[in-house]
């Protein structure tokens, strides 16, 4: 055998290998991390990281120091429902690194491990279609250690490599459909897996990517539609196996958003030339920040190799999925955009970042990559006027792994990093807290109230972060409360009364807190208690239904799948397997369903409250009718929404800020785009207090029909000139093409042209020199 | 491919060789996220310090709640989430200037609070309830 050949063939047979794979990825992994692992005793020091990987932080410390599951994390914001809490990951197989490496020490640990397990994902799907091992091998680097995780790593979301599941995602999904029992199972742990560590919102990406898979697979078997009907049952299966396993998370999720939504407006866009220098140019860092360029990079290697593998037959359809990948995160470039339809979507509007999508294309272009890889290789064997390619392909490889690792190294060697707090024992308290510097807080013993997260966390206005006691009376009057022990899911406290009182604990309220004697109820958000006058040894604990029904629903998920593989070994064929005991497989496949329900009955519990909607400054937004104290107007728009009322100031202070209220009604369906623009025209200045979303609560084409929504914002008088101001407003298209509404009819002569309504004046007087600094 | 099948024995290898790799990689990312040495925390403050320290942000909270307000005009969660920033970055800056933990740094300020209860009107012991912005870019 010539010496290509046989460098070929070993290549492919150490390809083939399990172990060797894991080896090489391991090797790719360490080179690309080789910096990080460097700062692997430092704090990430920026702002996201801060609060996200406190989780692991307070999840590892609960578990080691207290002996008890983190149900509930009182060191966020106040104490959060950690299961409920949509990017928390309390529950992740991190947390349990955490307990060996410690809460700083496993972040570079747990990403090696989910760097390696992502490529071996991307190997296996993309070997799925493909005729060798080489190929997907050397391939697997250009979506796992692609710019988008690199970038993770340096803001410290971590929640974002769950997104290395995605590749076992859709492995198990084509298993699924050929009826085979592993995809089930697969699919079902990476789906649960990208939910433990606090992904929802990639979730919700990996479910079109499952759609575009479905595509293929369903034109891939175009012209057989028995086995694509006998495909459906199985999807069928996965899907409500999923929801089952991953119920101890969903189930919390779904209720805490389902009170605290995640409002996201903006119309994102990026040109062609942005997503080429996204996924071409690697990252740079200057004073601190990471460029958008690189935030997906791949390497120009893989876009060669990929150009050589893209003429075949079977790259057409990772070829046409890359497109259209790219031309979701285009965004609201172009007039026909498939990101702004999917917007329309439940969930999907809670997406922010189109480019995103450039990381689920990352997965195609390997695909690709990974046919020019085998083409090459193939070719090089073809004779002695062939061997050069060899070459070729060896630089191909050199020329997508070294930039790689090398993007991976420069992002890390930018990151801004902190000493780890040390641990101060004492008693814990609420601290006002800085959520700019979280990951020092629980060292401290101190729970920070000051919030950063991305929705809006159930939070009590009332938490304060000086009180000499964590647990008292409303009555201070009523007697006295000790506190006999505390731990975070249990708090024991000694009441002695000498009238009927009120018992408040400085945290948030969740209907899942219970007490031995009484009952829990909120106090404005705060936990409390009504008591008879008398002495109570009292304690309070934290058992919430959604996540103990939702564990023994995951639980009993574990044994059907677990049947499952086990009925494979009668049967290779999920549904045939199934047949053969039809009514005690169905009787277990409902054991789920039937925990679910079990649990649902036995542990009651309040519903929460629904959220009350407020403007940014704190008021109330839907009210039942107009103020007394609004001054009227009336206008009508061509969509249909209607402006009823207004309030102005008449004057006000240079260098002070002032405040504005638009009421309106909405009487009919509204586009999600539709937004309110506001110019504030003084002598030679323009202010303007453009908005999408009213109050950054609600979006006007979600104010209830019937009532009346209250927009109040507010606008600086810093270096605004003495005079009067003209106050003009009216609706636009805020994503879109940012086009005017067009005013029907409006009183008063408030109608201006240009579908301006002008909706008072003031005047801006100078201000006291001896008032204001 | 490759159309001549490698030997039974090269495969053995090959999977013993990877076995080898593979563990290799896992304590070598192991033992160097271990034993890496974490950067210099700086020295304790004294009670002293940490009693100046708190004076000195006490002192600058109303300035930079004045800068957030009119930096974000009618939104409270913003302006507290600005305030907090400057404060972090004025806490890094006193850590570096002192030599001292920066976790001393804000248990400072925790203490000042502390210390203040029921409290002063231009400081605020608590922060707003999170209310994060529709649109950042």
């Amino acid at each position: 055998m010539k010496m290509t050949d046989r460098l070929v063939m070993i290549a492919g047979t150490s390809m083939a290998s399990l172990w060797m794979r894991l080896g090489l990825f391991g090797l790719l992994a360490i080179a690309a991390l080789w910096v990080a692992l460097e700062h692997a005793g430092a704090m990430n020091a920026f702002r996201d990281s801060q609060f996200l990987l406190a989780y692991d932080r307070h999840a590892a410390s609960i578990m080691a120091r207290f002996w008890q599951l983190p149900w509930w994390d009182p060191y966020s914001y106040g104490g959060i429902y950690a299961l409920g809490s949509p990017q928390a990951h309390h529950f992740s197989p991190s947390v349990l690194l955490a307990l060996i490496f410690g809460p700083i020490r496993v972040h570079v640990v747990f990403v090696f491990l989910m760097s390696v397990l992502g490529m071996e994902g991307v190997f296996r799907y993309i070997r799925l279609r493909s005729e060798h091992d080489l190929g997907a091998a050397v391939a697997a680097p250009i979506f796992s250690l692609s710019g988008f995780f690199a970038g993770a790593y340096f803001l410290g979301w971590t929640q974002f490599f769950a997104v290395q599941a995605l590749p076992w995602c859709l492995f198990g999904l084509n298993l699924v459909t050929r009826r085979d029992a592993r995809g089930v199972v697969i699919f079902a742990v990476s789906i649960t897996l990208m939910l433990a560590m606090g992904s929802p919102y990639t979730i919700v990406m990996t479910a079109l990517a499952c759609a575009l898979e479905c595509l293929r697979i369903a034109a891939e078997h175009a012209t057989r539609s028995r086995e694509l009907t006998g495909m459906l049952l199985p999807l069928l299966i996965t899907a409500l196996l999923t929801l089952g396993l991953a119920a101890y998370r969903l189930w919390p999720a779904i209720e805490t958003l389902a009170v605290a939504p995640r409002i996201m407006a903006g119309a994102p866009a990026n040109s062609l030339s942005r997503i080429a220098k996204i996924l071409l140019s690697p990252h740079v860092v200057t004073a601190g920040k990471l460029s958008m360029e690189g935030s997906t990079f791949i390497s120009i290697g893989a876009v060669v190799l990929a150009a050589v593998g893209v003429f075949r037959v079977r790259s057409i359809a990772p070829f046409l999925l890359t497109l259209f990948l790219v031309w979701m995160a285009t965004g609201y470039e172009f007039a026909i955009a498939p990101f702004v339809w999917v917007r329309q979507l439940p969930f999907f509007d809670t997406l922010r970042y189109p480019e995103r999508y450039l990381v689920f294309a990352a997965l195609f272009i390997a695909e690709l990559a990974a046919s020019g890889v085998d083409r090459l290789a193939s070719l090089s064997m073809r004779g002695p006027r062939w061997q050069p390619l060899l070459l070729v392909l060896i630089l191909g490889i050199a020329a997508t792994w070294v930039p790689l690792a090398l993007n991976y190294q420069v992002a890390t060697r930018g990151m801004s990093l902190w000493s780890p707090p040390e641990r101060i024992e004492r008693e814990f308290a609420q601290a006002r807290g800085n959520r700019w510097a979280l990951g020092y807080y629980e060292a401290m013993s101190r729970g920070s109230i000051s919030c950063g997260e991305a929705y809006m966390v159930p939070m009590s206005p009332d938490l304060r972060g000086d009180l000499p006691a964590e647990e008292f009376l409303l009555d201070a009057s009523a007697g006295t409360v000790t506190r006999r022990k505390w731990t975070p899911n249990r708090i024991e406290l000694d009441v002695a009364l000498n009238k009927d009182a009120t018992l408040v604990v400085n945290q948030n309220w969740h209907p899942g807190w219970r007490s031995s004697t009484g009952l829990v109820r909120l106090e404005n958000g705060r936990i409390a208690v009504d008591l008879p006058v008398g002495t109570h040894q009292l304690s309070l604990y934290f058992l919430p239904r959604s996540g103990v029904g939702g564990i023994a629903i995951s639980i009993a998920s574990i044994g059907v799948l677990a049947f499952l593989l086990l009925r494979r070994r009668q049967d290779p064929d999920l549904i045939a397997g199934l047949r053969r005991t039809p009514w005690i497989s169905l009787a277990i496949l409902a054991a789920p369903l039937l925990t679910g329900l079990l649990v649902g009955c036995l542990i009651s519990e309040p519903p929460m409250p629904p959220a009350t909607p407020r403007n940014s400054n704190g008021s109330e937004l839907i009210l039942d009718k107009l103020p007394e104290n609004v001054t009227p107007l009336s206008a009508h728009f061509e969509v249909p929404v209607e402006w009823i009322g207004v309030t102005l100031p008449e004057s006000a202070k240079v260098g002070s800020v002032v405040d504005f209220e638009i009421y309106m009604r909405r009487t009919g369906p509204v586009n999600r785009n539709v937004g309110i623009f506001v110019h504030i025209l003084g002598p030679n200045k323009l202010l303007m207090a453009d908005h999408e979303v009213i109050g950054n609560s609600l979006f006007i084409k979600d104010i209830p029909p019937g009532s009346v929504a209250r927009d109040a914002f507010s606008i600086s008088l810093t270096n605004a000139p003495p005079g009067k101001y003209r106050v003009l407003a009216g609706l636009w298209r805020a994503s879109g093409d940012g086009s005017r509404v067009h005013l029907k009819s409006a009183d008063d002569n408030r109608a201006q042209p240009d579908h301006r309504l002008l909706l008072g004046t003031f005047t801006v007087m100078d201000r006291d020199p001896e008032s204001e600094p | 491919m490759h159309n001549n099948a490698p030997s039974p024995l090269m495969t053995r290898w090959i999977s013993r060789i990877g076995i080898a790799i593979s563990i290799a990689c896992l304590a070598f990312v192991g033992v160097r996220a271990l034993t890496v040495p974490s950067p210099p925390a700086g020295r304790p403050a004294t009670p002293e310090e940490r009693a100046e320290i708190a004076k000195e942000f006490a002192r600058l909270e109303p300035v930079w709640r004045n800068n957030a307000k009119h930096k974000f005009p009618g939104d409270h969660w913003s302006q507290d989430d600005d305030f907090h920033c400057q404060e972090m970055i004025h806490a890094r800056r006193v850590a570096a200037n002192r030599n001292i933990r920066l976790s001393d740094v804000f248990m400072a300020i925790d203490e000042g609070l502390r210390q203040e209860y029921p409290g002063k009107p231009f400081r605020r012991p608590s922060a707003r309830p999170c209310k994060p912005r529709a649109f950042y870019d």
